[in-house]
């Protein structure tokens, strides 16, 4: 699979569904979000956007996938790949807001096709600017405010930087624990410049367990964190001067 | 002027907020870790807490206990991310007035402080 990291969201209180998706998955290049209720995916999607690929179990609390899946039609025009996560025999359920194809339960290999299949077909419009951040948040905070802008792009620079080397750090050390705590303490600055994948890399370190093998994810996240300040560098020279 | 104390660790947060409540017409406290906001608690007087709950030092929920028990007429707003929703809970059982997810929308933010205020 070529291209940028895609991302899965799974909405279901089955873990072992979760790790088996995630063991599946290649996490260079497939991360997969695990998410205990369909309001809890609701508010996901509100801050963070589609995902490449939604899954909803099909009696999720509290609304059930079907109710979900309504209110994010209805709310949020939205328009992303949704599976349903169940274990009923059919292929497909309807639904007033059209047919959604199954998932089954204890997968097997042809389920891991179809999740595969899916996310390779990337229907979704991720929105995925050729920037890394956008300012839109910031301005309309300030309402233009340009003083504070290039306050608060210092402050991302200079505080971001901090805290991922030192999250660097604690992972080289074991000190699992607190690399969750730093990635959660700056998931709302990559959100503030509304960059997804630092914010969904930061959510997954701050709240799924970190262990050894996140190593790829902490480079990613570093990697976010570098292109957006080559960015600001480019766009705003002035506040990498030297006095 | 009334008068508000931040205490968050996140400096852009921050550094947002106190914009933003300064441009409402609040007198802004900040305090980045539990310890300086339990110091800066015993020296001073506030109309309004907004804590976050992941706090070096000293939790929020420490910080709320404090709070609530000993300035129990000071309103407290729990600063939080939406995938906290047992911690919240666990902060509305403890007394908190209300919560604002980060990063907050700035109308949202205002309409919560001044509706907390008057009550």
């Amino acid at each position: 699979m070529n291209g940028a990291l895609k991302h899965i969201l799974f909405a279901t209180t089955d873990l072992d569904a979760v790790t088996a998706l995630t063991n599946y998955l290649n996490a260079d290049e497939v991360t997969v979000t695990n998410i205990a209720s369909g309001m809890g995916a609701i508010q996901y999607i509100k801050q963070t956007g589609a995902a490449d690929l939604l899954i909803l179990e099909e009696h999720i609390k509290p609304l059930g996938a079907i109710q979900t899946i309504h209110y994010l039609k209805d709310n949020l025009n939205y328009t992303g790949e949704i599976l349903i996560f169940s274990d009923a025999d059919d292929t497909h359920i309807d639904t007033d807001d059209g047919s959604f194809q199954i998932l089954k339960t204890g997968f097997e290999k042809a389920d891991f096709d179809m999740v595969l299949q899916i996310i390779s077909e990337n229907k979704v419009d991720t929105k995925i600017d050729d920037k890394p951040y956008s300012l839109s948040y910031l301005s309309n905070l300030s309402d233009g405010d340009t003083d504070f802008i290039c306050e608060s792009l210092k402050i991302f620079n200079e505080s971001v930087g901090i805290r991922i080397h030192e999250i660097e750090n604690l992972f080289e050390a074991g000190s699992y624990k607190e690399v969750s705590n730093l990635a959660h303490n700056i998931k709302p600055s990559f959100e503030m410049l509304e960059n997804k994948l630092g914010s969904i890399i930061c959510d997954q370190l701050a709240h799924s367990e970190v262990d050894a093998t996140k190593a790829k994810q902490i480079e990613l996240l570093k990697n976010e964190y570098l292109k957006v300040q080559d960015s600001l560098k480019q766009d705003f020279p002035d506040l990498y001067k030297i006095v | 002027m009334q008068r508000i104390l931040i205490i968050e660790d996140n400096p852009m947060v921050t550094r947002s907020l106190e914009f933003k409540l300064k441009k409402d017409g609040y007198e802004v406290v900040v305090a980045e870790d539990g310890r300086k906001a339990i110091k800066v608690l015993d020296e001073e007087t506030f109309d309004l807490i907004l804590t976050d709950l992941m706090l070096p030092f000293v939790t929020g929920t420490q910080i709320i206990e404090h709070i609530k028990n000993k300035y129990p007429k000071i309103p407290v707003i729990v600063l939080s991310t939406s995938t906290q929703e047992d911690i919240i809970t666990d902060a509305f059982k403890m007394g908190v007035d209300d919560f604002i997810t980060k990063p907050f929308s700035p109308s949202e933010l205002s309409l919560r402080v001044k509706r907390t205020l008057s009550k």
